[in-house]
């Protein structure tokens, strides 16, 4: 049983293979693809696979949506705190718009709003932070943060989340802003797209991938570029899956088998044939 | 207090070795009880502390292991009569050993489950392999003990210890693939922890066709094969890990 499990493992592989895989499109002339990514920005719709290289490899029968795709993290953003006149002085504070926080010698931070699309427009030839309409996809969020020292001579800050730290020659201080580190989980929210059928809507995260007409979908990676978020969802074929994991039952049940069981009865019969002697 | 418990523990497993070599402690099994219950409350004083089951990092993992001992020493002198000196002494070196590594040697810092990792199978994969790696670490005792001194009886202990562990390491393996499958999208990466717990595996198997070839014709050759299987299960622990010469999907272990 352990022999023939591997043997099935072996076969299941072997069928699943991209090699065969390739093999088996030309000679059939069929278009069926073993494993590729889906990189689908915020809102668009295709079929194209890629692989690791970015090169396209072919196309789904059906088109991939992405509706919607968030990033959830254990910590919050925080702000990162240095006087320039004191390089000892530096701390970091997760962001909090509910009151100020104060620091030693007296120093408050106040973080007075955040903004989605963060712009500083002139309004009456001074500068002003304003909440602007961005390109669509491509927002610009920022925060609007109040420096006390104890002296109370006022800084106002604007902190970029995407943008490089900038401070005014005139501040004391300097605020940048630090994104969250340790994700929790990625989900993107999915919908198949078919010729003269009903879209299918599905949510994918690591750990929980979608099955459909034969491709397994998992969520791969992500990342931001100049047009917003995208999502890249990973395309494996399950060709000779069943094959493995059957091979795969056939060896858990022949190891306990092999190793468990057969000395258990065996050692149970010895006991009854004992006692049966006796 | 989870360093005060792991101390504790130290103490009872280093007990336990000196009362083999030293003394002749009669009701020695409580010295093992001692050091599993203190051993065991840091275990779950961790979990409460990190918030997940705490089989991450290189410290929960010597911590669950050093637990484990205690178990499965009851166990093998219960169900497969091991009550030698060596076998006992062995047992409590082998707890100290693995307690003092997760207080001097691994990082206490605690650090979130990343995605990847929250998975139902990650407490079965992890658990099934640690089970195997103790029982598979007895071995390795009984092997070395038999190159020198009762070589017969002491590899039919190999064996059975061997037969216990050997499916576990197989229901490790096989976890550990369809987790893969679901997380990666692949059953077989070849990662370098699952060539190395392949190789593992591998060893073992050649070990039981050997067995069943030769039986006890060759034992010296068995016990080396044991051997061999250890050193493997070593390295898939501790070098891939550690080493940082490999990079590959297990990484947040080291």
């Amino acid at each position: 049983m352990i022999h023939l499990g591997v043997l099935f493992v072996f076969l299941g592989g072997i069928w699943g293979s991209p090699k065969l895989i390739t093999l088996c499109n030309r000679l059939f002339g069929r278009e069926v693809i073993s494993k590729g990514l889906i990189c689908l920005p915020l809102g668009e719709k295709h079929s194209r696979v890629y692989d690791s290289q970015g090169k396209e490899i072919g196309r789904l029968p059906f088109d991939l949506h992405l509706e919607n795709f968030d990033v959830f993290y254990y910590d919050n953003p925080s702000l990162i705190i240095q006087d320039k006149e004191s390089p000892d002085f530096l701390y970091m504070v997760p962001i909090q718009t509910s009151g100020p926080v104060y620091f030693d010698g007296g120093i408050e931070l106040e973080v007075l709003r955040q903004f989605q699309h963060l712009q500083i427009i002139f309004q009456d030839g001074r500068p002003v932070p304003a909440e602007e309409e961005g390109p669509p996809g491509q927002p610009d969020p920022g925060f609007e943060i109040k420096l006390r020292p104890p002296d109370g001579k006022e800084e106002y800050h604007y902190v970029w989340q995407r943008r490089a730290v900038h401070s005014l020659p005139k501040h004391r201080f300097r605020i940048q802003y630090q994104a969250p580190q340790w994700p929790r989980q990625y989900r993107s929210q999915i919908s198949i797209w078919q010729a003269d059928q009903q879209p299918i809507y599905c949510t994918i995260e690591v750990n929980r991938p979608f099955f459909y007409k034969g491709y397994l979908f998992y969520q791969s990676s992500w990342g931001q570029d100049e047009k917003g978020l995208y999502s890249v969802i990973g395309v494996v074929n399950n060709s000779g899956l069943t094959a493995v994991f059957f091979g795969y039952g056939l060896l858990a049940l022949g190891t306990a088998g092999q190793c468990w069981f057969r000395p258990l009865l065996s050692h149970i019969l010895k006991k009854k044939e004992r006692l049966y002697r006796n | 207090m989870l360093i005060a418990f792991i101390y504790a523990a130290m103490a009872f497993y280093g007990l336990s070795a000196a009362s083999e070599l030293f003394f002749r402690f009669k009701r020695r099994q409580i010295l093992f009880v001692f050091a599993f219950s203190f051993s065991a409350a840091a275990w779950f004083l961790r979990w409460v502390q990190v918030g997940h089951i705490p089989l991450q990092t290189m410290f929960e993992i010597f911590l669950a292991l050093g637990t484990l001992i205690g178990p499965m020493s009851f166990f093998c002198r219960k169900s497969l009569n091991m009550r030698d000196p060596l076998s006992i002494f062995a047992d409590g070196l082998l707890g100290l050993c693995l307690l003092f590594h997760v207080r001097f040697i691994f990082s206490e810092d605690p650090r979130p489950l990343p995605p990847a990792l929250q998975s139902w199978l990650f407490g079965p994969h992890v658990v099934v392999y640690m089970l195997a790696y103790v029982l598979l670490a007895k071995a390795a005792v009984q092997a070395a003990g038999g190159l020198s001194v009762a070589p017969l009886q002491r590899e039919k202990q190999t064996y059975k210890l061997v037969c216990l562990a050997f499916p576990l390491l197989t229901f490790g393996l096989i976890l550990g693939s369809v987790w893969g499958k679901i997380a990666w999208g692949d059953w077989w990466g070849w990662d370098p922890k699952e060539l190395w717990s392949l190789a593992c595996w591998l060893v073992y198997a050649a070990y039981f066709h050997w067995r069943a070839l030769w039986g006890t014709r060759f034992v010296k050759i068995n016990m080396w094969m044991v051997l061999l299987g250890f050193a493997a299960i070593l390295c898939t622990l501790l070098w891939v890990n550690l080493s940082g010469l490999f990079t590959g999907l297990h990484n947040y272990a080291g």
